[in-house]
């Protein structure tokens, strides 16, 4: 749907957002008429800092879940690529920043050339795939640190620096959770690629039947979301300092996919957005630090939140089924005034 | 096992049990070449309750997949059944009773999962995403940081029972998993329902047409998955004497694996209540062989992981080199008709 | 039926692979012949505050004839250790000892144990007293509740909003010191104080950063935040490291040396406390031998020596707990001479 360029079509995908902004909006109002402290600007820039971390591997898990497939395993990859920069950088403390990125990065990459070459040539749903790797990877982060957490003071300053500055006021962190929604936002709309990507994932038997490859695809976009983990380990380090074996990432997976899913990303594949997986990420993040800001209980909080990311995916399916019949009577419309 | 290999063609092992199957053989194996404590009949006893909390939800988890749906919110609807049980039981009701509710609970809340999932169109797996917060927040709700313990001694200790024989006997969630085994199996594959369950998983609009009514199915699949959930709280609080609000965390993980690995497939339509319960055993196997042996919980995870992986990839290598060489028989065949 | 076995092949030949996988790891646990089989099994694996605990062991068993076996579970569920309690009696060893995750959950798989005459002992937080043989906790749980007020008090001079970082609302030790530190403050200690929240960052780094940055904006006299659990005191800490309240907010509680040293050098931490987590590993290790070659029954009022072990000398409390030495306070003077 997204690659239509027809003029009605684009105009209801631009609107799709709609729901979750108006609920976004709704929210923050009735956080701040109970406690105005909320619009402090540190908490908000503390808000944007944790939904950052989530924005950018959500960025990533948006174009695979547009493929019909999820990755489970982005959390076990986020800590392993945290614990292996960590590492290094224990190790060589003047180890560049920038080769430091990079390593995680590319450790990043290697969990997601393993998650694609599963998923594409061995065939097998991308939902069993990743539930194994996810306990795999996380094995392999034990095996590698030897049990062993890296403490704040082994992380270089350099890193810790990414969540707070950058030369132009607005930290790292932010620069790159916006760079990885702009890129994905580019590559869906603008580029062949990503309308292939969203080809495959509307309907993969006549996109293959017209000469395009699955596997091919399916690895790139794998690769894509565990490069993108991997910066995300550089950003939750940056973030937290601490690396523990057992909790780095732990249970990211059910954060992000919540956040794509809210955004409007369809899960059986096929239409989603950049921006509604922003989005979806900034509802999360004012959900979790908001409702302890109002003064929710702890214990009601879990509640509040499951109740609250139903009722958003309802009332965003509510508004879109509401656009699509306008549409559909539109057209109707114009057919009767032929 | 060689009987297995050579058994006559009559009795046919179907292709999705030949993986558990080596698992639970192999498993067996090499626990008791690695340990002398292995296959004690005290270890069947005393470790089968457990993993049959688990087998129970994952029976029930097979006709929500078969469907084509699917159930996260499993161990939280166990955890909010457990936590009505123990309110009940603190208040002073009979434990009869308490039971009863918390059965009833489970059931009430499977039913709101489908409810939401059907009358809303919501995909399953984001609706219970959500109530998977939203449960187990209830949960804390109801018990906040209290614990609820002194059950009555009667109540207490399920699954040290033996029924059937005296020591060593058939203990009873054993024997209570087998009959709902057999139960389930004449649900699934002998029962006009479990047609309809096959079918409707198989091609839900096909199925429509032909005078199934789907959503009646997919309802029924979400009650019957809570209604277990609800048994499963009782077993486990009479398991453990005791009630916190985190009972039951990260089941619903388990228990999919347990699903995958019997062979049915994740997107519906085909599976199978043998393929589930031979899957518990071998994951059972694989768990007691390596705890025993000193192996740590994320080698476990990661072996378990490694093995959902295996069982799905190498009958694919499998059938691709069997392809293969009947493809370069006929092209040989071919040229010497030629 | 040749096709089918021929099919087989491949499957047989990854499970092999994988066995000996398995087996590398076996070697490792295989274990010379001692007097003393004991199994330790940690919260969960990974977390320095155990690792100290399990050199403790170590350093203890040398000279005892003992082999420690250390086992845990991958995440700290309430039942998560149960399997590898129920592979302990199995395996017929003379003690466990465990760091509980549950009080209550635990207990027939316990119970169990003792029935087969294993020695069981709770480290570094507690059970039912009727799950195990005698109790080794860091300090007194009913005076920590106090001490984590007074130490809030000594940061920020004795006046001002503060608030309790939990871990999980689950967990027993967390819960018997904020209780202990409800009853103090009811009972008049520390007036200058007003405790303003308790919240749960459920020993995860993201909540608990959350959680602290929440209470920041919720909170505009918030003069500290006092987190008694090693995760969340490190997520707390980083949070205000890169806030502009850091020094305006304190954040104390209980926390490892080698984590928190960043924060003390920097400024956002003045003083945070912990004791000698080794040493509870190193009595547990001697009582183990006591209560096996001396037929030592452990109960209240019963005096224990080991020398050249902590202080020397203790005295069991009620239930049998064996308080194991007095909480450390570490601050930018001292923290360097601790390393764990």
């Amino acid at each position: 749907m997204a690659v239509n360029v027809n003029s009605k079509v684009s105009y209801i995908f631009k609107k799709r957002e709609f729901g979750i902004f108006l609920f976004i909006l709704i929210l923050l109002a009735v956080f701040g008429a109970i406690e105005p402290r909320f619009f402090r600007s540190d908490n908000l820039s503390a808000i944007l800092s944790s939904v950052g971390i989530l924005m950018v591997v959500g960025a990533g898990q948006t174009l695979v879940i547009v493929t019909r497939n999820i990755d489970l395993s982005v959390g076990s990859t986020l800590g392993l690529a945290a614990m292996v920069m960590g590492m290094v950088a224990r190790s060589k403390p003047d180890f560049p920043i920038i080769g430091l990125i990079i390593i995680a990065m590319v450790v990043g990459g290697i969990c997601g050339v393993l998650n694609g070459l599963l998923v594409s040539y061995g065939k097998i749903p991308s939902i069993i795939a990743t539930l194994g790797t996810l306990a795999i990877i996380r094995g392999a982060v034990f095996v590698v640190s030897n049990n062993v957490q890296i403490d704040p003071n082994d992380v270089p300053k350099g890193i810790i620096a990414l969540s707070t500055t950058s030369p132009i006021g607005i930290p790292w962190l932010l620069i790159f959770a916006f760079l990885a929604i702009v890129l994905v936002w580019y590559v869906s709309s603008q580029t062949l690629l990503g309308k292939r990507v969203y080809a495959v994932g509307s309907n993969p038997e006549a996109a293959v039947s017209r000469g395009l490859s699955f596997n091919k695809i399916t690895i790139m976009v794998f690769i894509f979301v565990g490069v993108l983990a991997g910066l995300g380990g550089v950003l939750y380090t940056a973030r937290y300092a601490t690396i523990n074996p057992a909790d780095v990432g732990r249970g990211l997976e059910f954060d992000v996919i919540s956040a794509v899913v809210i955004g409007g990303t369809n899960i059986f594949g096929g239409s989603g957005t950049a921006l509604g997986t922003a989005l979806g990420c900034i509802l999360i993040g004012i959900l979790s630090n908001g409702l302890t800001v109002v003064g929710v209980s702890p214990f009601w909080k879990a509640c509040a939140t499951g109740f609250l990311i139903l009722a958003a995916v309802a009332i965003d399916n509510l508004v879109r089924k509401k656009q699509e019949e306008n549409f559909l009577l539109a057209i109707r419309n114009q057919r009767v005034v032929k | 096992m060689s009987s297995l290999i050579k058994a006559p063609s009559r009795f046919k092992v179907p292709s999705y049990l030949i993986g558990p199957i080596l698992i639970l053989v192999i498993a067996m194996i090499y626990g008791s070449l690695g340990s002398e404590y292995f296959l004690q009949p005290s270890s069947i006893i005393f470790n089968t309750g457990r993993y049959i909390e688990i087998g129970l939800l994952a029976l029930a988890l097979t006709f929500v997949i078969i469907n084509g749906d699917i159930d996260l919110s499993v161990a939280s609807t166990l955890a909010a059944s457990a936590g009505v049980l123990a309110k009940m039981w603190a208040a002073g009701v009979p434990i009869f009773w308490c039971c009863i509710a918390a059965i009833f609970t489970g059931f009430i809340l499977g039913l709101i999962n489908g409810l939401i999932v059907i009358k809303l169109g919501l995909p399953s797996l984001v609706v219970t995403l959500a109530t998977l917060a939203l449960y187990r927040g209830i949960t804390q709700v109801m018990l906040g940081d209290g614990v609820v313990a002194n059950y009555p001694e009667n109540f207490v200790g399920f699954d040290q029972r033996l029924v059937i024989g005296g020591n060593p006997g058939l203990p009873a969630p054993l024997a209570l998993f087998i009959a709902a085994s057999l139960i389930f199996y004449f649900i699934l594959h002998r029962s006009n329902y479990g047609i309809k369950n096959i079918m409707s998983g198989s091609n839900p609009s096909s199925s429509k047409f032909s005078g199934i009514d789907v959503n009646s199915v997919r309802l029924t699949a979400f009650a019957l998955s809570g209604t277990v959930c609800g048994l499963c709280a009782v077993m486990i609080t009479s398991r453990l004497g005791s009630t916190i609000s985190n009972v039951g965390l990260g089941l619903e993980l388990l228990a999919i694996t347990v699903v995958v690995l019997g062979g049915t497939d994740i997107f519906g339509g085909r599976g199978a209540i043998s393929g589930t319960v031979v899957s518990l055993f071998a994951i059972m196997a694989v768990r007691e062989a390596l705890v025993i042996q000193d192996i740590n919980g994320q080698v476990q995870d990661a072996v378990i992981g490694l093995l959902l992986i295996l069982t799905v990839l190498v009958p694919r290598i499998r059938s691709y080199y069997i392809e293969k060489r009947n493809r370069k028989k006929r092209f040989n065949e071919a040229q010497r008709n030629a | 039926m040749n096709k089918k076995h021929k099919a087989l092949v491949p499957v047989l030949g990854m499970s092999l692979i994988l066995t000996g996988v398995s087996a590398s790891f076996m070697a490792t646990s295989a274990t010379a012949a001692t007097k003393y089989k004991v199994t330790y099994i940690p919260k969960n694996l990974g977390n320095p505050y155990f690792d100290a605990i399990v050199n403790g062991f170590n350093k203890a068993a040398k000279g005892l004839n003992m082999t420690v076996k250390v086992v845990a579970p991958a995440q700290a569920g309430a039942t998560d250790q149960i399997p590898f309690i129920e592979a302990a009696i199995q395996q017929k060893v003379d003690a466990i000892a465990i760091s509980p995750n549950d009080a209550n959950a635990l207990c027939p798989t316990l119970k169990r144990a003792m029935k087969a005459g294993i020695v069981v002992l709770t480290v570094n937080g507690d059970t039912t007293a009727a799950c195990r043989h005698a109790s080794i906790t860091p300090v007194d749980f009913s005076v920590l509740g106090k001490y984590l007020v007074d130490q809030t008090a000594s940061v920020i001079d004795g006046k001002g909003e503060w608030a309790f970082l939990s871990a999980t609302s689950t967990a027993p030790d967390q819960n018997a010191w904020l209780a202990g530190a409800k009853t103090y403050i009811d009972g008049g200690g520390q007036p200058g104080l007003k405790l303003v929240a308790t919240v749960y960052g459920d020993d995860a780094p993201e909540k608990s950063a959350t959680e602290a940055q929440a209470l920041l904006a919720k909170y505009p006299n918030l003069k500290a935040i006092n987190a008694p659990t090693t995760v969340g005191i490190a997520a707390a800490a980083q949070v205000l490291s890169t806030s502009p309240l850091k020094g305006k907010v304190q954040v104390t509680g209980l926390g490892t040396p080698d984590q928190m040293r960043q924060y003390v050098k920097d400024g956002t931490v003045k003083a945070f406390s912990l004791w000698d987590p080794g040493l509870e590993g190193e009595i547990a290790a001697n009582l183990i031998v006591s209560i096996k070659a001396k037929n030592v029954k452990p109960k209240a009022g019963l005096t224990i020596a080991y020398k050249g072990v902590g202080p020397g000398t203790w005295k069991l409390g009620k239930d049998a707990v064996i308080i194991a030495g007095p909480p450390q306070e570490f601050n930018a003077k001292n923290i360097d001479n601790f390393h764990f």
